[in-house]
């Protein structure tokens, strides 16, 4: 039971020959085959012989040996990369992501690809062509999307690390909804070279975990610039640790009037109203603020991300590569059979409305209004942090919930997004953190939203929150790390 | 703005999905459903000159003029369903 130590003490052990990466790895497999939550869709077959041929070699990083469990829409060479979709169902990619490439390089050991909603479009998990994942608090409830499989498999303690992706809340709610840490990082601060591509200026990779500081460790080897994404920065990296233990008295906190309205769960809204009182009782300044336009983010995303979306998925014509129709007669029904059998409901839903918006003289009348829209917002966030370090406020309007909600309720899945969506349109960095559960035992998540750039002030406050709540977030209730 | 059937066939043809009659009817509900949505942001009164189209900072990357890595014939060619020694078959598109 190696994999429940904290990431330090993994390191501790490698160090000193106490343990192997391949122990590590076997347990992590092991811990795939007991549990029955649909995580995963491809599991690495050569993990094993990976760590076999770092048995020897000399621990250099703290990630050394580590496991790592991988979002099913960040390409893997020689590892099938589906999307979660069957019209990538057969799809081998020949690259590795850019993520891919430095986890490599840190001598970490892919143990698989998780699952997620099709395309990273849904907020549950539902939608994934290889069925739900299901929640380890209870089995009966949703984990949240779309990076279901990541939140799930940290979660329950299967690997201790996992990358998901973040268009509209992808990683904050699942990992909300599961009980477990996961950053939004700011647009363009982790390379989106090889990420298969939902909403181009939204889309962003990010770390998911059992705590903050392993998260911090996680940021510290993805972040930076990539000559292959030319919307990835180029500020410095910094060491997204260094703040973690620091005071915090100092740092002034926004809370949004509309993230505690009465649309938010009064359960949620309590819990975050608790670790406010902490912060006040610590001295630090928290002020309740309107942030105009936020209101709208929810129609100005779907314009965006469904607009874009329609773009992007145009690439899946069923020659180059994915789902290929047999019956077709010629080109056009090729394209067209193609991708109807190829993808699912919800992304044809969403391919539609984003062709609508696009077309004609819609283009000026749906989708100029939300660049200008997107602009206002994106401004009214600018002005509070002239004033405020960070945002603070409930990830989602509730804890996890039944399945089946989605199908009967196509705005469901975008009303998911209420809190954390508008995060995206900002381009800024967010983070949810676990405060808490209700009284089903369902985790609550926080969201603390930073600055452009400022990941290690969010870790500063997380770090600092979670160590004064002391909560046990294991599912089977055992060892907190 | 309530989707008709004409609508969803067009929306559809611009995607490239081919529908069935049953699909058609679903879809004229629910898209009608999330255009009710979108359509809030026609109201919002904003300056409709200053536009932001990605947060990205950054303006006129450039990339040193070389190569470092080439793919294979054999790796682009991977996962085309539908292909002959160097070339991808397609049905035929000129007449």
């Amino acid at each position: 039971m190696n994999l429940n130590k904290s990431i330090k003490e993994i390191n501790e052990l490698l160090k000193k020959k106490v343990i192997k990466p391949s122990d590590l790895v076997k347990e992590a497999l092991e811990n795939i085959k007991k549990n029955n939550l649909n995580a995963f869709i491809t599991i690495n077959e050569n993990a094993l012989e990976e760590a076999y041929q770092l048995d020897d070699k000399p621990v250099d990083n703290i990630l050394f040996g580590i496991p790592i469990a991988i979002k099913d829409n960040i390409v893997t060479k020689d590892i099938k990369t589906s999307c979660a979709s069957l019209m990538l169902d057969n799809f081998i990619p020949i690259y590795d992501a850019t993520v891919i490439k430095k986890i490599k390089e840190k001598n970490m050991i892919i143990i698989g690809k998780t699952n997620m909603d099709e395309f990273a479009m849904g907020s549950s998990g539902e939608t994934s062509y290889y069925k739900p994942t299901l929640n380890p608090w209870n089995e009966n409830k949703v984990p949240g999307g779309s990076s279901s499989g990541s939140a799930c498999c940290v979660s329950s303690r299967m690997v201790p690390l996992a990358l998901g992706s973040d268009t509209g809340g992808s990683i904050r709610q699942p990992a909300s909804f599961c009980g477990v840490v996961g950053l939004k990082p700011t647009y363009g601060r982790i390379s989106r070279y090889g990420l298969i591509a939902f909403a181009s200026s939204l889309d962003v990779i990010g770390p998911i975990t059992r705590n903050v500081y392993e998260n911090a460790l996680l940021l510290n080897i993805l972040a930076g610039h990539d000559d292959n994404d030319y919307t990835s920065s180029f500020e410095d990296v910094l060491d997204y640790t260094s703040l973690i233990g620091k005071d915090v008295k100092n740092l002034k906190i926004a809370v949004p009037n509309y993230y505690m309205s009465e649309v938010i769960d009064e359960g949620v809204r309590n819990k975050v109203k608790e670790v406010l009182d902490i912060l006040k009782k610590e001295g630090l300044q928290v002020d309740y603020i309107d942030i105009p336009y936020l209101e709208y983010s929810i129609p100005l995303y779907q314009v965006i991300a469904l607009g874009e979306c329609s773009s992007n998925l145009a690439r899946f014509d069923g020659i180059k590569y994915g789902h290929q129709t047999s019956n077709y007669t010629d080109i056009t029904s090729l394209y067209k059979r193609s991708r109807q059998e190829g993808f699912g409901d919800e992304v044809k839903r969403r391919i539609m409305i984003g062709s609508y918006v696009l077309s004609g003289k819609n283009a000026d009348i749906y989708y100029h209004k939300a660049l200008c829209l997107r602009k206002q917002l994106t401004n009214s966030f600018e002005d509070v942090f002239k004033k405020y370090d960070l945002i603070i406020g409930p990830t989602n309007t509730n804890v996890a919930y039944d399945f089946n909600k989605i199908s009967s309720d196509v705005l469901k899945s975008f009303y998911d997004d209420l809190l954390t969506n508008p995060v995206n349109l900002a381009g800024l960095p967010s983070l949810s953190l676990p405060i808490g559960f209700n009284v089903e035992k369902l985790p609550i998540g926080m969201q603390i939203i930073g600055n452009y750039y400022k990941e290690d002030v969010i870790y500063q406050l997380a770090s600092f929150i979670e160590d004064k709540l002391k909560l046990n977030l294991d599912p089977k209730g055992g060892i907190k790390c | 703005m309530k989707f008709t059937k004409e609508e969803v066939e067009h929306v559809a043809n611009l995607a490239r999905l081919e529908l069935t009659d049953e699909e058609i009817k679903k879809y004229q509900l629910q898209l009608s459903d999330i255009l009710k949505e979108i359509d809030k942001i026609l109201k919002v009164d904003i300056k409709e000159d200053d536009i932001l189209i990605t947060t990205t900072k950054n303006s006129n990357v450039y990339i040193t003029d070389n190569y470092s890595e080439l793919l294979t014939k054999e790796e682009v060619l991977k996962n085309a369903n539908n292909k002959d020694l160097d070339y991808i078959i397609v049905p035929e598109v000129i007449e």
